[in-house]
């Protein structure tokens, strides 16, 4: 049972769950993202961990030492955890000095002495790239210096699991792509989990192995960042990640390969699905823009539809294309030029592997598009 | 994170419980307890002692006498009469004043805003025995220099209703100058640019959209001055005392002190005072509590100022002599006075000497004695005081332990007790066993620390409310347990809250007049009370060496406490 686990978590404010029984592990060594938008329970869950906040119900425990378990009335307060946590504020003292930060875990451990203290410091702060700050107030370091003295005093107390709340979120786009590649850099030599809270999708996936997608207090899902790419289970998921449009389709049977048909705006088509769903359901098909195709390949031909040009904008590394087909706005991505041009015809298709069933149509008043 | 977010998340920071395991619970209940004894356990006193008879039995008669006598009802009229009359004063010409600053192109409106230090550098009752020096009937100055221009009796006479009234207006007026003025500030220019642009000309938009905009701070600021002058004890007790004009303040003093004491009476009288300043501090929040309608948005840019045209010299005028009547005139006849051997209206050179300082300071052991007491419990008291407060904000802000709210409104008590209930309430309390302060030090600190917690406490907590709560949740997740987290991390960051908070008692401990005089003891007197005792005996050089010294303090303290505060690298303390 090494490892942190988190099992049947529920959290209440008044009535309102923040959190509603949240389970998912963290292996030794392993880097795990909780992803969500604002408001999700992201934060909440990590404090849980941490031990500021008193969940509910559910238990928590680390290496098979349970810290947290309110129906038992076990409560290991957050000095006694010894988890590093990296906060999004940096939540670096003013009043100290960068040496005085860091060391401050092995001040408060009490047994260190003061060049031991001075010697860890130094070690954790060249790991960082802040040699030679020590002497520093807070005040006179960059936002991306002070995001590394947070970083060094979480990890000079040997934590046994790794916290951080949208520690990057502060930092400019640049500063804050580097750090990404730093963080997992410096995580994956210690062999402790990690978890990691952010509400911003790409870096989730450049950063996790694993990522945790949760929806107003629950799990959406979990997964490796493409298998939850290329197949969400739920509309939430795919708009979250990503973009995708959204098309309205009827259960119609199973075609000759074994996947789903439906009935789509345009025609039938072939799709995929991660549920089951009886004919005649009204479902929702998910299709990435970029996995729109302009002359199908022997496969997608199989989902070979007609679309006109409505509109084009060029965005850098791609062009996107707005295209109608029956009756339906559709949004394409390609790293190339069609040479349809606007309001001409032209011939497209979507890899069945791309058409991903993401659940029942919402009842009435459900568009058939959106992006 | 949003902002939303740190507002909700800042009252989670340490652990807090559900559980009674939970041991900061008990650091609660030990706060919560003291504030009790402090504040609600002589507050007992006053009502039990209101209600029972020499004779231990249960009875109204003092209520009766105190209503029915007319020595004790002509004080209560006495009292709403000079607090409205102070009140009605103070706000025109707060108002005005603020409406002339803020609002209207006068000359020196820099200068005129320091009115607002005003009460730092005098308090009422030096101003009430400055205004002595200068409009006694016989021996003023004012009166004497009439006199010497060939007149034949006093000019103006302050022994009366209409003298007492005029000295609290003007030391209670920047309370009304800084609500009004802050309403102003903050009011929504588009509003009066409105009335502007539907044709109003600015005058007719100053008293159709300015000024009913800015009443419930106008409001508000009559309601304060009217309570704060109803508790007003030294002014009444100067000015009052030669033409037998007594207020509540001084009856209650004077039920204590004739002999036999009359507890009951006084006690009935307390209550009265009580009901009479609470009832003013209610309407107060009542005026304020619909202000938000005036503080629309900061965001557009000023409305323009009033041109005022010829005008502006004559209002400047008035706002500058507003400023002559409080500080110059009081302050310079202080001094004036403590330099001189004589008090006449002609002055030469050779009249002035330093031998009313060295009496005060070294020979005189009263004085001499004063001035150690109360430093002590300036120096001592002061800093007790502010960790208290420390520690209350930490624990109604920083917990959500089930008792944060009551300890707040603990805390926030003693605002609506005058200073001569509290110190009633805490000689009845504390004379008899089982544990009897009076006569100690100890009574006086008590007073000093209950009095001025309020202001202590909305010290170190608007700064509390600054400091990001991670800062100190960073503290325990590297293992620190809460004491140590506080000691470490919450108390140096509280750094600039405590320091200014710190300075503001300091001063109000080195001036406290109208608890102190009910609570000294002989050998216990401090410094307001030395001056209140020359002023009985007529010591007036004497009184005034020690006057001039006490505002020197204050305005050093201050001075020094601006520029350590100013400097100190944690005054911007949020994390970033
Ligand atoms: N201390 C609190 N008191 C009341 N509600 C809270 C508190 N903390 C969080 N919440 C609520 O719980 C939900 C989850 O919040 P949070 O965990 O901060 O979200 P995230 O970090 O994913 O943005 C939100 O609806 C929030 O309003
Ligand atoms: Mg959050």
């Amino acid at each position: 049972m090494s490892g942190l686990h988190v099992e049947n978590l529920v959290k209440r404010f008044g009535a309102a769950n923040a959190i509603d029984d949240v389970s998912f592990s963290v292996g030794p060594g392993e880097f795990v993202s909780l992803l969500g938008p604002s408001g999700c329970g992201k934060t909440t869950t990590l404090r849980c961990i941490a031990g500021f906040e008193h969940p509910d119900s559910g238990v928590i425990s680390v290496n098979g030492d349970v810290i947290t378990n309110p129906q038992a009335g076990i409560f290991i307060p957050p000095n006694r955890r010894h988890f590093g946590m990296v906060f999004q504020s940096y939540a670096v003292w003013p009043h100290m000095t960068v040496l005085e930060n860091v060391g401050y875990p092995l001040k408060v451990a009490g047994r260190f002495s003061r060049t031991e203290i001075e010697h860890r410091v130094h070690d954790k702060l060249r790991i960082v790239g802040l040699a030679g700050y020590e002497g520093r107030y807070p005040t006179q370091l960059s936002g991306g210096q002070q995001q590394r003295v947070a970083l060094a005093r979480a990890l000079v107390m040997e934590p046994k699991v790794l916290l951080f709340d949208e520690p990057l979120s502060n930092l400019d786009a640049k500063l804050r792509e580097r750090m990404r590649f730093e963080l997992i850099e410096i995580q994956s030599g210690l062999g402790i989990p990690a978890v990691y809270v952010t509400h911003d999708q790409s870096e989730a996936m450049v950063m996790s192995k694993r990522v945790i997608v949760m929806q107003a207090g629950s799990i959406a899902q979990q997964g490796a960042p493409e298998d939850i790419y290329s197949a969400p289970n739920s509309r939430f998921v795919a708009d979250f990640i990503g973009s995708s449009n959204f098309i309205d389709a009827e259960i119609i049977g199973e075609d000759e390969n074994g996947l789903w048909k439906a009935r789509a705006p345009w025609g039938d088509i072939s799709c995929t699905s991660l549920r089951s769903y009886p004919v005649g359901a009204r479902v929702v098909v998910a299709v990435r823009p970029e996995r729109i195709e302009v002359t199908p390949s022997p496969l997608a031909a199989v989902n070979a539809f007609k679309a006109s040009v409505k509109s084009r904008f060029f965005l850098g590394p791609f062009l996107e294309y707005f295209i109608e087909a029956g009756g339906q706005t559709l949004r394409m991505q390609r790293t190339s030029a069609i040479s349809a041009g606007l309001g001409d015809t032209f011939a497209a298709g979507i890899d069945p592997v791309h058409c991903q069933i993401v659940g029942l149509a919402e009842t009435d008043g459900a568009t058939n598009a959106s992006y | 994170m949003t902002s939303v977010e740190m507002g909700k998340s800042r009252a989670s920071v340490f652990s807090r419980g559900r559980a009674l395991a939970d041991p900061l619970i008990y650091v609660q209940f030990a706060v919560i307890a003291l504030l009790c004894i402090m504040i609600l356990y002589p507050a007992a006193h006053i009502f039990a002692a209101s209600v029972r008879d020499t004779d231990g039995s249960f009875s109204l008669r003092w209520f009766q006498e105190a209503y029915t006598n007319p020595r004790n009802y002509w004080a209560i009229l006495n009292t709403i009469v000079v607090a409205s009359g102070a009140s009605l004063v103070a706000t025109v010409a707060g108002s005005f004043l603020a409406w002339a600053v803020v609002r209207t192109n006068i000359p020196g409106r820099r200068l005129i805003e320091m009115t607002a230090i005003v009460p730092f550098i005098t308090t009422p009752f030096l101003g009430a025995l400055s205004w002595v020096m200068l409009a006694n009937p016989t021996t003023g100055l004012i009166n004497q220099a009439w006199q010497m221009l060939g007149a034949s009796g006093p000019l103006i006479n302050i022994y009366t209703l209409s003298g007492i009234i005029f000295v609290e207006a003007l030391y209670e007026m920047p309370f009304v100058f800084l609500m009004v003025a802050g309403a102003l500030r903050s009011m929504d220019p588009t509003l009066e640019e409105a009335a502007l642009s539907s044709g109003a000309s600015l005058m007719k938009t100053t008293f159709t959209v300015t000024l009913p905009l800015a009443l419930p701070a106008i409001l508000g600021g009559a309601f304060l001055v009217f309570a704060l002058a109803a508790e007003q004890f030294g002014v009444p007790a100067v000015l009052g005392a030669p033409a037998r004009i007594r207020v509540l303040t001084t009856s209650i003093i004077e039920t204590e002190v004739s002999y036999p004491p009359r507890h009951g009476l006084g006690a009935a009288l307390c209550i009265t005072l009580l009901i009479i300043a609470l009832g003013g501090l209610w309407l107060q929040r009542r005026a304020l509590g619909k202000r938000s309608y005036t503080t629309v948005s900061g965001k557009g840019a000023r409305s323009q100022r009033i041109a005022l045209g010829k005008w502006r010299w004559a209002i400047c005028g008035l706002c500058f002599a507003y400023i002559v009547l409080s500080v110059v005139l009081p302050v310079g006849t202080l001094v004036l006075s403590s330099l001189r051997t004589m008090w006449t209206a002609e002055i030469s050179l050779d009249q002035f000497t330093l031998e009313h300082y060295r009496y005060v300071l070294f020979d005189y052991p009263i004085t001499h004695r004063a001035v150690l007491n109360s430093l002590f419990l300036a120096v001592v008291g002061a800093t007790v005081t502010m960790l208290l407060c420390a520690l209350i904000s930490v624990l109604s802000l920083r917990t959500r332990l089930p008792g944060r709210r009551l300890l707040d409104y603990l805390a926030m008590l003693p605002l609506g007790f005058p200073g001569v209930v509290l110190a009633f309430g805490l000689l009845q309390a504390w004379i008899s066993p089982p544990l009897v302060l009076y006569g100690t030090i100890w009574i006086l600190f008590i007073a000093y620390a209950t009095r001025y917690l309020p202001i202590g406490v909305r010290s170190t907590s608007s700064t509390l409310m600054q400091i990001h709560p991670e800062l100190e949740e960073a503290s325990l997740s590297c293992g620190a347990g809460w004491f140590r987290t506080f000691r470490n991390i919450t108390l140096p960051l509280l750094k600039p809250g405590l320091i200014a908070g710190w300075a503001l008692l300091f001063v109000a401990f080195t001036r406290e007049l109208s608890a102190s005089v009910l609570l000294y003891s002989p050998t216990l007197e401090v410094f307001s009370v030395a001056v209140y005792d020359l002023a009985q005996a007529g010591s007036f050089r004497a009184l005034s060496a020690l006057a001039v010294l006490q505002i020197l303090v204050s305005v050093a303290v201050l001075a020094i406490v601006k520029k350590v505060s100013g400097v100190d690298r944690t005054a911007n303390s949020d994390g970033n």
